[in-house]
């Protein structure tokens, strides 16, 4: 979780309902508790326990990431319709939707993905960045043609869930 | 192949390489190595092969190498910076490399050479390629769960040992030395430049790696084709950017950042 994440997560627990949240993630906790007093919904407390025990790994299903289905349904931001979401890039590359030229695409249009499937290949200067589905659905677009430049936050796929 | 426990003997690393798997056919280490992490094996663990059926290069192009000659191997790391600052760990890497080239001709006594960085990541002595990096990340939400950096360094093959295509393109060490390079050593000794540095870059958030890479290169002025994605443009290495990213001027003077594509060099 960096800053600009929990910036986002607490304006979206601000404008919900919800009066205490909680979210962990690759070892780090972040805690947030509404003050029943205030009138904007501004929060009482934030905090991060960041600890390093285990090494991240990419074991697709054990890994806590695997859960942020509560986020996902409370947050507005990168959701279009009533269950698509968006697959946004992390960083500016040039996009593939194979791992080679002659490769197979990661996936089409129309395919299931599971949490943990790898999506596309993000690359810039040598750095080939595996995107791995953080949410389980259906591909319903694919938003940006192989080989193609990428911004951050550019738009990569709409998923819909089920 | 490498014999483990005389490696590990040599080895004066804290973590890198400590973790060590030699093997003698591999469709590829960085394959190798990101089972690995799927399975947990802790930062540093290196993987070395003597030979690659699927080595690859960037895009999958082949990566050449007879038996036993070079070194081929795969590290793992666990970078806790941000996917920005931590994708400048190609430059970095190739950083590495030439620091430890450098110091071994230079306890050789070898004078005769020249040794750069070539954007982004290739090393390249005598005008030809010495070494090659190709850099694969897992990410997940926005963060990196895992990366391997596999290396491709020409230590002892014979100019001819690399196939007619490539024998004009590349060099080995031993060719520049004029005598046989320990792999066990070099590996060591590379080992130990690269946690040094590595660990330096991840507390420094990689700031500092830009002008390390600038200060080895030779591409400055010179001539490149690069490809944006949408097509070709001949143009000037003119610099690197804060992010790595390479800065090249057209041939109407504008100055344009890469952030996405690659040069091609004339």
């Amino acid at each position: 979780m960096d800053l600009k994440e929990i910036r986002q997560i607490i304006r979206i627990v601000e404008s919900s309902n919800i009066n205490e949240f909680e979210l962990e993630e690759d070892g780090s906790r972040l805690r947030i508790i509404k003050s029943h007093n205030s009138k904007n919904g501004s929060y009482q407390s934030a905090t991060t326990e960041i600890s390093h025990q285990a090494p991240v790994t990419t074991a697709p299903v054990s890994n806590p990431i695997s859960v942020p289905a509560p986020i996902v349904q409370e947050t507005p931001v990168h959701e279009t319709a009533a269950n698509i979401l968006e697959v946004r890039s992390p960083m500016v590359g040039t996009f593939y939707r194979a791992p080679s030229p002659d490769a197979d695409p990661y996936v089409e249009a129309g395919d299931m993905v599971s949490v943990g499937q790898t999506l596309c290949i993000v690359e810039a200067m040598k750095l080939m960045n595996e995107i791995e589905s953080e949410i389980s659905g259906k591909i319903v677009k694919i938003a940006v043609e192989n080989a193609q430049p990428v911004e951050y936050n550019q738009v990569l796929f709409l998923i819909e869930t089920s | 192949m490498i014999d483990k426990n005389s490696f590990l003997k040599k080895l004066n690393t804290d973590i890198f390489g400590r973790h060590f798997y030699s093997l003698d056919t591999i469709d590829s280490t960085n394959r190798y190595a990101l089972e690995l992490a799927r399975s947990g094996k802790p930062q540093g663990t290196v993987v070395a092969a003597d030979y690659q059926t699927g080595g690859k290069g960037r895009l999958n192009r082949s990566w050449i190498s007879p038996p036993g000659k070079n070194l081929l191997f795969s590290i793992l790391l666990y970078p806790q910076t941000t996917i920005e600052s931590a994708q400048k760990i190609t430059l970095g890497a190739a950083v590495s490399v030439h620091k430890t080239i450098t110091r071994l001709l230079a306890d050789l006594a070898v004078k005769d050479y020249t040794l750069e960085v070539k954007w982004p990541n290739d090393v390249i002595a005598n005008d030809k390629k010495l070494c090659g990096i190709l850099t694969e990340s897992v990410l997940k939400n926005n963060r990196i769960a895992a990366l391997v950096m596999g290396f491709g360094i020409n230590l002892n093959m014979d100019p001819d040992e690399a196939g007619v295509d490539l024998a004009s393109g590349v060099i080995s060490l031993k060719h520049i030395a004029g005598k046989e390079i320990n792999r066990q050593n070099f590996l060591s000794a590379f080992l130990r430049q690269f946690e040094a540095d590595y660990f330096d870059m991840e507390k420094q958030s990689y700031i500092n790696v830009v002008a390390q890479w600038k200060a080895r290169s030779n591409c400055f002025g010179k001539s490149i084709r690069v490809n944006t994605g949408y097509g070709l443009e001949d143009a000037v290495f003119y610099d690197l950017s804060e992010q790595g990213f390479l800065m090249y001027k057209t041939s109407d003077g504008t100055i344009r950042e890469l952030a996405a594509g690659e040069a091609l060099w004339q």
